[in-house]
């Protein structure tokens, strides 16, 4: 199933930049993120 | 517009992997590259072709995904629902949503899709569980019940793919959605697919 109406534009839309993970303290929960996201450096791994 | 495109779409869960819903395709965990599985003709040489339906597709609205799920055949009890992310080559389908040369995943969903604002007479604060039930005890992220095999299946996923797994509910409670560049008539959309009756001025 993909999209059924007409393309209408075209863009170039440059490569985002690296998801930016929230500093916290060790061991501390995120807000929302769950679970928490592999490599993590604020995770002991 | 120069930033990534964010948009809704749908997998399939099977085995630990997000599967495409239309074609033969495993995501990868971060980036993924779109390419063209044409059948019966030539691949496209650069996707998303200008006359093809190929390249990683998301729509804009959390409404249309959730529609998409209902008049799927397949067993819905294997639908996740998600944000991407697109960037590079983008083809943009007016109002309906876009095919991208590149897309990641942002976040996952712990609703079922096909079941969003599925509340009719009969059905009560938890949403689709019959009144009364006793099986609907809200889950710690506010949302109906989630059987704990499929919940194991979701943890599992998004630990794989290393995004955040949410409720829909607590995504628009919490601003989620605005962070991650969802316009304010779809938040407030999604919010009353879960039952939040927002507003778009409402939504910061």
């Amino acid at each position: 199933m993909g999209l059924t109406t007409p393309e209408t534009e075209r863009i170039d839309i440059p490569r985002p930049e690296p998801l930016e993970v929230p500093a916290r303290e060790p061991g501390e929960k995120p807000v929302w993120n769950e679970p928490v996201p592999v490599g993590d450096p604020a995770t002991p791994q | 517009m120069t930033e990534p495109v964010v948009g809704w779409r749908l997998w399939r869960l099977r085995a630990g992997h997000l599967l495409s819903w239309a074609v033969d395709y495993c995501w990868e965990p971060g980036e993924n590259h779109a390419r063209c599985i044409a059948h019966g003709r030539s691949a496209c040489i650069a996707s998303p072709g200008q006359y093809c339906q190929c390249g990683i597709w998301a729509v804009w609205s959390p409404r249309d995904c959730r529609e998409r799920a209902r008049t799927a055949a397949a067993d819905r009890s294997e639908h996740v629902l998600g944000l991407i992310v697109g960037w590079g080559t983008v083809a943009v389908h007016g109002r309906e949503g876009f095919r991208a040369e590149w897309a990641a995943i942002r976040c996952l969903f712990t609703n079922r899709p096909a079941t969003l604002a599925a509340r009719t007479i009969g059905s009560n604060l938890f949403g689709w569980w019959p009144r009364g039930s006793g099986q609907a005890p809200a889950d710690h992220l506010g949302e109906p019940g989630i059987d704990p095999p499929r919940w194991d299946a979701l943890h599992s996923v998004a630990a794989r793919y290393g995004v955040p797994l949410v409720s829909l509910r607590k995504a628009v409670g919490m601003g989620l959605l605005g962070e991650m560049g969802i316009p304010r008539k779809h938040i407030a959309e999604a919010g009353r697919l879960t039952g939040l009756a927002l507003e778009d001025e409402s939504i910061g």
